[in-house]
């Protein structure tokens, strides 16, 4: 790519566009079928310790949504400064969600 | 000393001129802007987990009204319809707009699909009278009531999106057709593949927590 497109390159640019290719994301895919039917089947076949089943859920959802923003989205190949704010946004809201915990406990 | 520098510069800079593009720069604009939604959602998953905390038993048993098989089926299909549009950014950078533009029209397709089957599911509900204000509804202890109000406006507010993801994606596939989308400069387009990718992560969440209570 960088053959063909000098004009694409820019002072400061940090470094080529990753290519990530097909094989790899319908790879990507495929996990991402299991864990959504993994999770469907931990609901479904039902073990009844609630608490249990909620933590297995946002589990399983987490570790899809990393799975989404990293390859996905090329997070994994972009700039840090896109890390470190996706960061100091999810830390935002684990703040959200910690004071309201907090405060609904202690009611 | 003045002549110098501006044969330094046209080394590095002159190659751009007239077009001030900065692909990082509006990469950085999308994702803050993903944050807000982020922030948005955010929110009303807060909502849910307060309301959800309060009236465990009820949002328990409201949840066994949604059907699970169709709750799969769109996630399958959001999953795909990320992977085809993340294919098409593959596609662009490898030069191969004829196959980019096969994969955003599927894109688009499978939000259809999803669409479709939110219908289907809504309409069902109504059918039920399970609508705030309608007769079933109506007479629902107040914690399932907050599980129906507090799905149609989750999945309601994601159904929004999923719309403008298709139509942004409309306008790829014009940027396409005028080849202002090319192996070269393809920001628009990812930048339309990081909403379509946000559209799913939030079905990520909204799936197992309105679906998948048991």
């Amino acid at each position: 790519m960088s053959e063909n497109n000098k004009s694409r390159y820019l002072p400061g640019d940090p470094k080529e566009h990753h290519v990530v290719s097909y094989k790899f994301s319908i790879g990507i895919w495929f996990g991402l079928i299991i864990l959504t039917i993994m999770t469907v089947l931990v609901s479904v076949m039902g073990i009844n310790l609630v608490a249990f089943s909620v933590a297995t859920a946002l589990i399983i959802a987490s570790t899809k949504a990393i799975v989404v923003v990293n390859y996905f989205m090329h997070l994994k190949y972009d700039n840090v400064v896109l890390k470190i704010l996706l960061g100091v946004t999810m830390l935002l809201f684990v703040v959200f969600i910690f004071l309201t915990v907090i405060d609904y406990i202690t009611r | 000393m003045v002549i110098t520098y501006y044969k330094t510069m046209a080394n590095f800079v002159m190659v751009n001129s007239g077009h001030n593009r900065d692909d990082e720069a509006s990469k950085l604009g999308m994702w803050l802007f993903l944050f807000t939604e982020l922030l948005l959602f955010g929110g009303l998953f807060l909502v849910y987990s307060v309301y959800r905390y309060l009236n465990a038993e009820a949002f328990l048993e409201a949840s066994y009204e949604l059907n699970v098989m169709m709750g799969t089926i769109n996630t399958i299909v959001l999953l795909t319809s990320s992977l085809t549009v993340a294919m098409s950014v593959t596609a662009v950078q490898k030069g191969n707009t004829r196959l980019a533009l096969r994969l955003i029209w599927a894109t688009i397709a499978f939000a259809g699909v999803f669409l479709v089957i939110k219908y289907f599911e809504w309409t069902a509900k109504f059918e039920h009278g399970l609508f705030p204000g309608m007769d079933h509804y109506n007479h629902l202890e107040s914690g399932e009531k907050l599980f129906f109000f507090l799905y149609y406006f989750m999945t309601g507010l994601h159904g929004l999106h999923v719309i403008i993801g298709a139509i942004l994606l409309g306008f790829v596939i014009r940027a396409i057709n005028k080849k202002e989308i090319n192996q070269g400069s393809f920001i628009f387009l990812e930048n339309g593949a990081l909403y379509w990718h946000l559209v799913d992560v939030i079905w990520i969440f909204l799936f197992p927590l309105f679906y998948l209570i048991h």
